[in-house]
């Protein structure tokens, strides 16, 4: 397959960083690009992010793998049990959603605001991303395989980890300190781009 | 025993360690604990043992309490009987005037430190100030006023703040007569009431119990007063209002959703330094 690809770590709420690492991909001729997971909390604007990436899903332009953020949300919808997620940092989440006090009821409320269409969505992820030389899903695998293996979930520091086998791209975005960096890799080149906390493209030399 | 398995440098990580063990060997730890302590990042400069365990009154089945100085933030590790919490040094400076850094600095017996900037902390913790640990702890007593929509899920939890906030109290109370008392157990003979040793423990067997709760609150009640109300409605609800506020009351809602389940996944606010 000699068509480029992208593959998008960790954005947890960090609309400013997604829409620069859309713009950055675009001046590199709009990829498809592969979306690794955890979309939600942290960054103050999970909401907006979704709907953002749903409308370029919807025209085909990027694929939307769950992350376990995406998963912790989903089984607070099914369970009624909202703890993990809230430990988990939900709350910004559901401020996102509701972008005024919540009721004495919290998964009530968020239910009622919360649009079908997004939790469809997040039904709809799937967890793995596969072609023939390249498989993708958000944490890291635990399998051998003699495939190139894309991951994000586990911090890495500000740059990605790119070995021969392997790449793993969460560079913290949506972290509170403001120092994390969204990545995308691109493929077949192995290279890579990433904007700062503020949606800055940041220079490769750094 | 396990020592520190860092990929990126092993060796500074288990001299750390060894430090350590060697230390507390020299306290008489018992092995059953030390064979639970987790491994010790790289990034710990120093570190202090605190609680019965320094104090020497430590009984069979009391915990380790372990404080790292570190230069981020990072989540509490408990391990068996040994908790091991992690303190930049931003965060001990909010020890100042707390019965936490009083504790620390009476009880605590340094076991390592590298820049000597843990000593130098726990130099500057200075005496608690009672008056401001009643008013925090009354703000935070709101979180005990919607029992019909939280002690359904949250009993567990809220039961451990109500002890938290109890025995703090109770500390304070002692130090504002002018005999400080960090021990629930010499708390318990002061008051001439035996229940209240099994009462304040912090570690637990079985089920929180309801009764557990309500004899908390009424004790708590007596000491601070009349418990303002959660203007939020529930304990969900003053957690998701509070978000990054920084408040005790956020704090104090995220402590009370329970430590299960508790990993690197999970977010962190600000500690309770009462």
């Amino acid at each position: 397959m000699n068509e480029q690809l992208a593959f998008v770590g960790d954005v947890h709420g960090n609309l400013d960083a997604l829409q620069g690492i859309l713009a950055a991909l675009a001046e590199l001729g709009d990829p498809h690009a592969i979306f690794l997971g955890d979309y939600l909390n942290k960054g103050p604007h999970p909401a907006a992010v979704l709907e953002v990436l749903l409308a370029r899903q919807r025209s085909g332009e990027v694929t939307l793998l769950a992350g376990n953020h995406e998963t912790a949300l989903l089984a607070a919808l099914d369970t009624g049990d909202l703890a993990p997620f809230l430990k988990m940092g939900g709350a910004t989440t559901i401020r996102s959603y509701l972008r005024r006090q919540v009721r004495p009821d919290v998964l009530g409320d968020f239910r009622a605001q919360l649009p079908l269409e997004h939790v469809d969505a997040l039904r709809a992820m799937p967890m793995v991303w596969e072609s023939e030389d390249l498989v993708a899903q958000h944490a890291p695998l635990g399998i051998t395989t003699s495939k190139f293996r894309i991951s994000a979930h586990v911090p890495v520091g500000i740059l990605p980890r790119i070995t021969a086998n392997s790449a793993q791209l969460d560079t913290g975005s949506g972290s509170q300190d403001q120092i994390g960096r969204l990545t995308a890799l691109l493929l077949p080149s192995r290279d890579f781009v990433q904007v700062d906390a503020s949606g800055e493209q940041v220079p490769q030399t750094s | 025993m396990r020592l520190g398995a860092g990929n990126s440098a092993p060796r500074l990580e288990q001299m750390t360690s060894l430090e350590l063990i060697r230390a507390l060997t020299a306290l008489d730890i018992p092995d059953s604990i030390l064979d639970d302590l987790p491994a010790v990042p790289e990034t710990v400069s120093a570190m202090v043992v605190y609680g019965s365990r320094s104090r020497g009154d430590a009984v069979e089945g009391s915990d380790l309490d372990l404080l790292a100085l570190v230069p981020t933030h990072q989540p509490t590790i408990s391990a068996g009987a040994v908790s091991l919490s992690f303190y930049t040094p931003a965060q001990m400076d909010t020890g100042v005037g707390t019965l936490f850094g009083a504790h620390l600095k009476r009880d605590g017996k340094v076991l390592f430190d590298h820049d000597g900037r843990l000593t130098a902390a726990l130099g500057r913790m200075g005496q608690v100030d009672t008056t401001r640990l009643f008013r925090r702890a009354l703000a935070m007593s709101q979180l005990f006023t919607t029992p019909e929509r939280d002690l359904p899920k949250y009993q567990w939890g809220l039961l451990r703040q109500a002890r938290y906030l109890l025995r703090s109290s109770l500390y304070a109370q002692a130090i504002a007569l002018g005999a400080p008392c960090f021990s629930v157990r010499e708390i318990a003979v002061r008051h001439n009431d035996a229940d209240l040793a099994r009462l304040l423990a912090s570690r637990q067997e079985g089920e929180a119990a309801l009764e557990d709760y309500s004899d908390c609150l009424s004790r708590l009640h007596d000491l601070l007063g009349e418990f303002p109300a959660n203007r939020y409605g529930s304990l969900e609800a003053a957690l998701v209002n509070e978000w990054g506020s920084g408040s005790d009351l956020l704090s104090m809602a995220f402590m009370a959703l329970g430590s299960s389940g508790a990993g690197s996944d999970y977010a962190e606010v600000e500690k309770i330094l009462l």
